[in-house]
């Protein structure tokens, strides 16, 4: 992605590229992401509330996202790039545009409140560092993760590690 | 015992596939204990034996295809079945298989057969701990197990088939 991208329209994009796939899927893709989430953590589905962060309420660890990730991509058959959600949220900013000293700036906040509906905004607000934001995550910001990679994906896109291995090299 | 649960690897695929082989000997200690009159090869050390080939399938494959080092750490075990006893004299061989691979992790599906025989499979995920933001450990230590594993590799790759070759990999990197 050129760094000469406006960070709002590129948010936005994806904002509406998951909205326009959950607008006819959402109750198949948040499902499936729920079934996932509750294997990976060793919960019942009813567990996986659509509030409940998956740090926080839910004890998930950072290798738990790793397995998640990969169920995903198996399930819907997508590819979820490299960095995943993370480096969707920071997309074209720089690190200095995107937090000073760990907390993250106005630009960064207002990225997360349009890449993540889901979350109440009173907790984005100043004062959030890079560190907090994994334990915003719940099954929903992973179901708007799917959901932007479906609407991304082209047609053919084949799925498989090769397909990866491939694209890591490139 | 010695831990390095693999006798040969003989063959890995770069993104794709390794086959290994074990032939745990009546001499190994633990049959000593498990069990005493009845050896039989604990199911944790086929879970081992095949987390070190899929470990080596994923180091080759982001080698060839990234041209990086990393140490494959096991993270999950799935699915983890045992089917039969492997008994001492058993060539136990294993085929790992490449499900998924991303910057920091690999997963593998991995069938251990005797003969004809399927006596265990298992899924599994191996992190990658690689220099810099992935790592856990000092690099002094990562910078010793690399040259460890590189050392137990070439014992263990000795005539095995390699796709793409190993010196394509070391001409690149020189």
């Amino acid at each position: 992605m050129s760094s000469m991208t406006n960070s709002a329209e590129e948010v936005m994009k994806i904002r509406q590229t998951a909205d326009r796939v959950l607008a006819t899927r959402e109750d198949e893709i948040v499902t499936k992401v729920r079934q996932a989430v509750a294997e990976v953590l060793g919960r019942e589905e009813e567990e996986i509330q659509p509030s409940a962060s998956l740090i926080k309420d839910l004890n998930a660890e950072s290798l738990d996202f790793l397995d998640l990730l990969f169920r995903l991509e198996s399930a819907f058959g997508i590819k979820i790039p490299r960095g995943g959600i993370q480096r969707a949220t920071q997309g074209s900013l720089t690190d200095a545009e995107f937090q000073q000293n760990g907390i993250l700036t106005e630009a960064a906040l207002d990225r997360l409140r349009i890449l993540m509906p889901e979350v109440d905004p009173a907790r984005l607000q100043p004062g959030l560092t890079v560190r907090d934001i994994p334990s915003l995550f719940t099954s929903i910001t992973f179901a708007r993760l799917v959901a932007w990679r479906i609407g991304e994906q082209p047609a053919d896109a084949p799925n498989a590690a090769g397909a990866a291995a491939a694209e890591n090299k490139a | 015992m010695r831990y390095l649960l693999l006798d040969r690897i003989l063959e890995i695929e770069a993104g794709a596939f390794a086959v290994g082989v074990k032939t745990p000997a009546m001499s190994e200690d633990y049959f000593a204990d498990h069990f005493p009159g009845f050896p039989v090869m604990p199911g944790v050390l086929l879970v081992e034996a095949m987390a070190q080939l899929s470990g080596r399938l994923l180091a080759y494959t982001v080698l060839a295809t990234e041209r990086r080092q990393v140490l494959p750490v096991l993270l999950t075990v799935q699915n983890a079945r045992f089917r039969h006893f492997v008994r001492p004299g058993d060539r136990v061989v294993l085929r790992s298989k490449l499900l998924a691979l991303n910057e920091n992790a690999g997963r593998c599906q991995v069938i251990a057969q005797v003969g004809e025989q399927t006596v265990a499979t298992a899924e599994m995920m191996l992190g990658f701990d690689a220099a810099g933001e992935s790592g856990v450990l000092p690099d002094a230590i990562r910078e010793h197990l690399f040259s460890w594993a590189n050392r137990v590799n070439r014992a263990l790759l000795e005539g095995a088939k390699l796709t793409p070759p190993l010196e394509a990999l070391e001409a690149a990197a020189c």
